[in-house]
């Protein structure tokens, strides 16, 4: 674990007024982003953000400073996630495009703008569709920025199932993006 | 799997996992010469850059909204009110009022020609009083309900898991 990240949970323990605003900007900009991919609902994305600090700090006296803190946070997170899309049964939905706003990279044209904004809806919908415990693998790893071993930490699956998973959702993004028509199984089966 | 089907697996692996030198190498040596794969990899580059550069932009009144719902801000008991510092103008508005209270009672029953109500309280036989009348919020241990401030007992809690 990162020393910032040990001393953030540590400020967080000892219930430091400050360490609020540390946790937040943090982690919000990535965890919110990460929690509307997986949910495909802003407004939901921001109340299981909300949901996740509460568990953080409610549950902060449980944590042990040997795993990483990043981790824990996010598998909160991925709990929250996952129990919201049971309990909805809803497909993930594709996020509107007003709610995730891609960087804008250097001086792009308006044509550039608009292929782009049409690739990431059809991105965010392939993700949608994706199965849950692939789409989580693969949303901790581009949105996380985590590792193998830390997103195997996260799910408390085995280094091997997080690397098939990935795979697994690499290649169905990828032939999606390719072939928009061949819609992937879960967003056949949920229309 | 012929050797680009097995290439292709590993450039995922190394897109978005992890390669370790050996593999990247025979990987970097397929890619020389194989203009399919070299596309592929094209292809699998521009998905990641799509992935990583969609970030959410954070409501701005998500902050205030997720600081006022953390368990630190319930309300306070009883106790913790009364250690609360008492600003000075109550306290100077408390004196004037027990001041005026205290003058005006006793010159209001000389002028009525009355009797103060505590002498009449002293002289009122005990036995007159029902048993508990007098049994104050204290004693029923209204007062002595803590505040539910954050962290009671952290280490009770259970850490969630999958």
């Amino acid at each position: 674990m990162s020393g910032g990240e040990k001393e953030l949970a540590g400020r967080i323990r000892r219930g430091d007024p400050g360490a609020f605003d540390a946790f937040f900007d943090r982690y919000a900009p990535r965890l919110v982003g990460y929690l509307a991919r997986m949910v495909g609902d802003e407004a939901a994305a921001e109340d299981l953000f909300q949901e996740t600090m509460i568990r953080v700090y409610r549950n902060i006296g449980g944590y042990r400073e040997k795993g990483a803190f990043r981790s824990w946070v996010y598998r909160i997170a991925t709990n929250a996630a996952l129990s919201e899309i049971r309990h909805r049964r809803l497909a993930p939905q594709t996020v509107e495009p007003a709610i995730l706003h891609s960087v804008k990279a250097e001086g792009p044209s308006p044509l550039d703008e608009v292929e782009k904004k049409e690739r990431l809806e059809r991105l965010r919908s392939g993700i949608g569709a994706l199965p849950e415990e692939h789409r989580a693998v693969l949303l901790l790893r581009v949105q996380g920025e985590m590792d193998i071993r830390d997103i195997a930490r996260t799910l408390g699956i085995p280094e091997g199932t997080v690397k098939s998973r990935m795979h697994h959702a690499v290649r169905k993004l990828r032939h999606y993006m390719e072939v928009p028509s061949a819609l992937p199984e879960e967003e056949r089966r949920h229309g | 799997m012929d050797e680009c089907a097995k290439m292709r697996e590993e450039l995922i692996e190394l897109l978005f996992g992890e390669l370790d030198d050996e593999r990247e190498l025979a990987l970097n040596r397929h890619l020389l010469h194989c203009p399919a794969c070299r596309e592929e990899e094209r292809r699998l580059l521009a998905l990641r850059e799509d992935l990583t550069s969609d970030v959410a932009v954070v409501d701005p009144g998500l902050r205030t909204r997720v600081r006022n719902a953390l368990p630190g801000r319930k309300k306070r008991g009883i106790l913790e009110t009364l250690r609360r510092p008492v600003p000075a103008y109550a306290a100077l508005a408390a004196a004037v009022l027990v001041a005026l209270l205290a003058w005006e009672l006793p010159l209001g029953e000389r002028d009525r020609g009355g009797v103060r109500p505590a002498r009449v309280a002293a002289r009122t036989p005990a036995a007159f009083v029902p048993a508990g009348a007098y049994t104050t919020s204290w004693e029923n241990g209204a007062a002595g309900r803590e505040s539910e401030e954050w962290p009671t007992h952290p280490e009770s809690l259970a850490t969630d898991s999958l």
